[in-house]
C-alpha cells in the first residue's frame, strides 16, 4: 500500500512538473509578447510602470518554469560545496570591500564628474515623472532602466553625490566575494581568495567601484553570468535554472554599460570552444540547458533588442562613436598617419594587450598617470597570462579567463578609439587579478618542488600586503589628492555646489566662467540643485560696473572663474555690500573659484 | 656469474642515483629562470613604460616575460623523466635494438 501511494505521489508530481513545463515557460512567452506589443504603442510620456513590473513577472515566471525542469536532479559527488569557511570568508571579504569602496565616498574622488552628473540628472527625470520609458536610450544612447535603477537610490538618500555613488560601490563590492566563490569552484581555495584580495584592494576596481556610473557592473555581470553558467556547464546543481539565469543576467547587461554586451558574446565564445572540443557529447549533455540559456536571454532582453531592432542606430549609438570602422577613425588614420591599417590595427591591439603595464590611461575618467599595475605584479600579471593562455590548449577550465582578457581587449580597447580608455575595460581587473594570483601560486608549487618546502604561507600573505599597501597608498594618498579625475570644469563645479547650495535660494546667478563651459554642464546644475533658467552666463568681459538692476530683490550670486578674476573689482564696486568667498583647489587643476553673494533686501 | 650479474646492477643504481640527481635539480633551474626573466623583462618594461617617447613595448622584455610563462608551464621534470626512460629501455633489457 505505502507504494503504490508513492508510486501515486510520484505520478502526480510528475504530472505537475508536466505542467510546469508545459505552461509556465510558454506563458512566460506570451507575458513577454504582451510587453513587447505594447511598448511601440506607448506615448513616450505614457505610465511605463505596468509594463516594467509585467516584463519582471515573464521573468519570474519563465525561471519558475525553467526550474520545475530539474526537479528530482541530483548533482555528482565531488562539486564544489561552500563550508562554514567559505561563507565567513565570503562575509569577510564583502565587508573588507565595502569598507574600501564606501569609506569617504562623498568626497573621494572629490570630483564629481559630468558623466556622473548626466546620469544623475536621468535619474531625477525618473523620479519627477518626466521620464518614464525604461525601454529606451537617454543620455549618450546609454539605457534608460539604468537610471530607474539608479533613482531608486537617489530617491532614498538625500545626498546627490552619495545616491549616485553607493549602489555602485555596493555592485563592485559584491563582485569580490562573487569573485572568491567562482575562482574557487574553478580552480581552488586558494585562487578565489588570492584573486578576491587582490580585486578588494585593487585601485583600478576601487575607483569604478566609488563612481556614480554604470560601468562597474560589468565586472558583476560578468561574474555572475559566467557563475550561473559554470553550474549549467557542469551540472552541480539545478542545471537547467542556471542556465537560464546566466541567459537573464547576459540580457541584463543590455540594459546597462555597453561594455556588459561582452557577458554574452564570452559565454557564445565559450560554448563555441566546449562545442569543437567534446562536439557530439557536449550538444547531447547541454543542449537542453542551452535552451534555457537561450530563452532567459529573451525574455530578459526582449523590450531593449525590440528597441535595437525598431533604432538600430540608438541602440548602437555609442559604439557608432567609438568604434574605430564605424566612426570612420580608422579611414582617417590611415590617411593622416600614412601607415597601413594592418599597422594601425596591430598598435591598436598593443593598446589593449598592454593597457595594465604599458600605456596609460587616456580618458578622464581615471586618469591615474601611471601604468595600472607596479612594475612587480604587472610583471607577475604577463607570466600569469602567459601561463594561462599556454595551459588554456589542454585544460579547459582555463579557457574562461584567457577568453574573458583577450575578448576585452579585442572589443573594448582595439577596435575602439582613444584606447586603452580605462572605462571600458574595467571588466578586465578580475582576469587580471586572477592572473597575478596564478602566477604566484604556480611559483609556489615550483618552489615546493625545488626545496622541499611550501613557502606559500609566507610569501602569498606578503604579496597580498604588499598590493594592498601600494594600491591603497596610490589610491587614496597620492591619486585622490591630486583630484584630477573628471577634469578641471567638473572640479570647479563640485568646489562652488555647497556655498551655492547655502546661498544663493531665489537670487538670480551671474557665471562669469572661462568661456568653455556653460551651466549646462551637468555637474552645475545636479550639485548645485540650480536650473539653468536661474543662471545668466557673462561671456562678454566686464569693461565697466554691471547694471545695478543685476542685483534683483532678493539679492544676486556671482561666480567668477580664476581666468576672469580681473572683473571682480568692478562687481563688488557697483554692489560693495556683498560678501566674497574664494575657493582653491589643492588639486593639479589650481582652480580658483570667487563666489560674491549679495544680499537682497527682502 | 654472481660476481658478472652484479655488475651492471651497480653501474644501473649509479644511474639512478645520477638521475635523480638531476632531476632534483631541474625545478630549481626552472624557477630561477623564471624569476631571472620575469624580473628582467618586467622591470625593462617598467623603465620602458615611464618614457613616454616610447610608442610600443620593448620586444624583448615581452618575449622575456613570454619565456618565462613557457618555461613555467612546462613540465621538465617529466619530460626529462620520459626522455631518460626511452634511452635506459634498451639497457635494462640488456638488448640491442632489433634490426631491420
Amino acid at each position: 500500500m505505502a507504494v503504490s501511494n508513492n508510486r501515486v505521489s510520484e505520478r502526480i508530481s510528475y504530472q505537475l512538473n508536466l505542467r510546469w513545463i508545459n505552461f509556465l515557460i510558454p506563458v512566460s512567452f506570451v507575458i513577454l509578447a504582451v510587453v513587447l506589443w505594447f511598448i511601440p504603442r506607448m506615448a513616450a510620456d505614457g505610465n511605463y510602470l505596468p509594463l516594467l513590473f509585467t516584463w519582471l513577472a515573464a521573468i519570474g515566471v519563465y525561471l519558475v518554469g525553467v526550474r520545475s525542469l530539474d526537479d528530482g536532479f541530483v548533482a555528482e559527488d565531488g562539486h564544489f560545496q561552500m563550508t562554514r569557511r567559505d561563507w565567513l570568508a565570503v562575509g569577510l571579504l564583502t565587508l573588507g570591500a565595502l569598507a574600501l569602496r564606501l569609506w569617504n565616498l562623498e568626497s573621494i574622488p572629490y570630483t564629481f564628474s559630468g558623466d556622473e552628473a548626466s546620469q544623475g540628472l536621468e535619474g531625477l527625470r525618473v523620479l519627477s515623472g518626466e521620464l518614464t520609458n525604461p525601454f529606451t536610450t537617454g543620455w549618450y544612447t546609454v539605457p534608460t532602466l539604468s537610471f530607474f535603477f539608479n533613482s531608486i537610490f537617489q530617491g532614498l538618500i538625500e545626498s546627490r553625490i552619495l545616491g549616485m555613488r553607493v549602489p555602485y560601490a555596493i555592485i563592485g563590492s559584491l563582485s569580490v566575494p562573487l569573485a572568491y566563490v567562482f575562482f574557487s569552484q574553478l580552480y581552488g581555495r586558494r585562487y578565489g581568495l588570492l584573486t578576491a584580495l587582490f580585486m578588494m584592494f585593487f585601485h583600478f576596481h576601487i575607483h569604478y567601484s566609488r563612481l556614480g556610473s554604470v560601468q562597474i557592473g560589468d565586472t558583476l555581470l560578468m561574474l555572475a553570468a559566467l557563475n550561473f553558467g559554470y553550474h549549467g556547464l557542469n551540472k552541480s546543481r539545478r542545471p537547467h535554472l542556471n542556465w537560464a539565469l546566466a541567459g537573464v543576467v547576459s540580457a541584463l547587461g543590455l540594459y546597462f554599460y555597453a561594455g556588459a554586451r561582452l557577458t554574452v558574446l564570452l559565454i557564445i565564445g565559450l560554448v563555441l570552444v566546449y562545442f569543437v572540443y567534446q562536439r557530439r557529447a557536449f550538444l547531447k549533455a547541454q543542449w537542453s540547458g542551452l535552451l534555457t540559456f537561450v530563452g532567459g536571454y529573451l525574455v530578459a532582453g526582449g523590450p531593449i533588442l525590440q528597441y535595437a531592432r525598431r533604432f538600430p542606430d540608438d541602440f548602437n549609438g555609442r559604439l557608432n562613436q567609438t568604434g574605430i570602422f564605424q566612426s570612420g577613425w580608422l579611414a582617417r588614420e590611415v590617411e593622416l598617419s600614412g601607415s597601413s591599417m594592418g599597422e594601425i590595427l596591430f598598435d591598436q591591439f598593443l593598446r589593449g594587450a598592454f593597457s595594465m603595464n604599458f600605456y596609460q590611461d587616456r580618458a578622464v575618467w581615471y586618469r591615474p598617470d601611471t601604468q595600472m599595475l607596479d612594475p612587480v605584479f604587472g610583471a607577475l600579471f604577463l607570466l600569469g597570462l602567459g601561463l594561462i593562455c599556454l595551459r588554456a590548449f589542454r585544460n579547459l577550465t582555463l579557457v574562461p579567463v584567457a577568453a574573458w582578457w583577450w575578448s576585452g581587449v579585442i572589443l573594448g580597447a582595439a577596435l575602439l578609439d582613444t584606447t586603452p580608455s580605462s572605462q571600458r575595460l574595467i571588466t578586465l581587473a578580475i582576469p587580471v587579478c586572477f592572473a597575478i594570483a596564478y602566477a604566484l601560486i604556480e611559483l609556489m608549487k615550483l618552489s615546493e618542488r625545488a626545496f622541499g618546502i611550501a613557502p606559500d604561507r609566507l610569501v602569498l600573505p606578503l604579496a597580498v600586503l604588499l598590493f594592498g599597501a601600494y594600491n591603497l597608498n596610490f589610491y587614496f594618498n597620492v591619486y585622490s589628492p591630486r583630484q584630477v579625475y573628471g577634469g578641471g570644469h567638473a572640479e570647479f563645479a563640485t568646489m562652488i555646489a555647497p556655498a551655492l547650495r547655502e546661498h544663493t535660494g531665489e537670487k538670480p546667478v551671474y557665471f562669469l566662467g572661462n568661456r568653455r563651459v556653460d551651466w549646462n554642464f551637468a555637474s552645475f546644475p545636479f550639485l548645485s540643485k540650480i536650473p539653468a533658467t536661474q543662471v545668466q552666463m557673462v561671456d562678454d568681459e566686464l569693461t565697466g560696473p554691471p547694471p545695478q538692476d543685476w542685483v534683483a530683490p532678493q539679492g544676486a550670486v556671482f561666480i567668477v572663474d580664476r581666468e576672469r578674476a580681473a572683473e571682480l573689482p568692478l562687481i563688488q564696486a557697483a554692489f560693495p555690500q556683498g560678501n566674497l568667498i574664494r575657493l582653491d583647489s589643492p588639486g593639479i587643476s589650481e582652480n580658483t573659484a570667487y563666489i560674491y553673494i549679495v544680499e537682497g533686501n527682502r | 656469474m654472481t660476481s658478472h650479474d652484479s655488475e651492471p646492477k651497480t653501474r644501473l643504481s649509479k644511474q639512478g642515483v645520477t638521475l635523480n640527481l638531476s632531476l632534483a635539480v631541474i625545478p630549481i633551474i626552472q624557477l630561477a629562470l623564471a624569476l631571472i626573466a620575469t624580473y628582467w623583462g618586467g622591470l625593462t618594461l617598467w623603465q620602458a613604460a615611464q618614457d613616454i617617447t616610447n610608442t610600443r613595448p620593448p620586444l624583448a622584455a615581452v618575449l622575456a616575460l613570454f619565456l618565462a610563462a613557457v618555461i613555467l608551464a612546462v613540465d621538465w621534470e617529466r619530460l626529462a623523466e620520459a626522455l631518460a626512460a626511452r634511452k635506459k629501455r634498451p639497457t635494462e633489457a640488456g638488448q640491442e635494438a632489433p634490426g631491420p
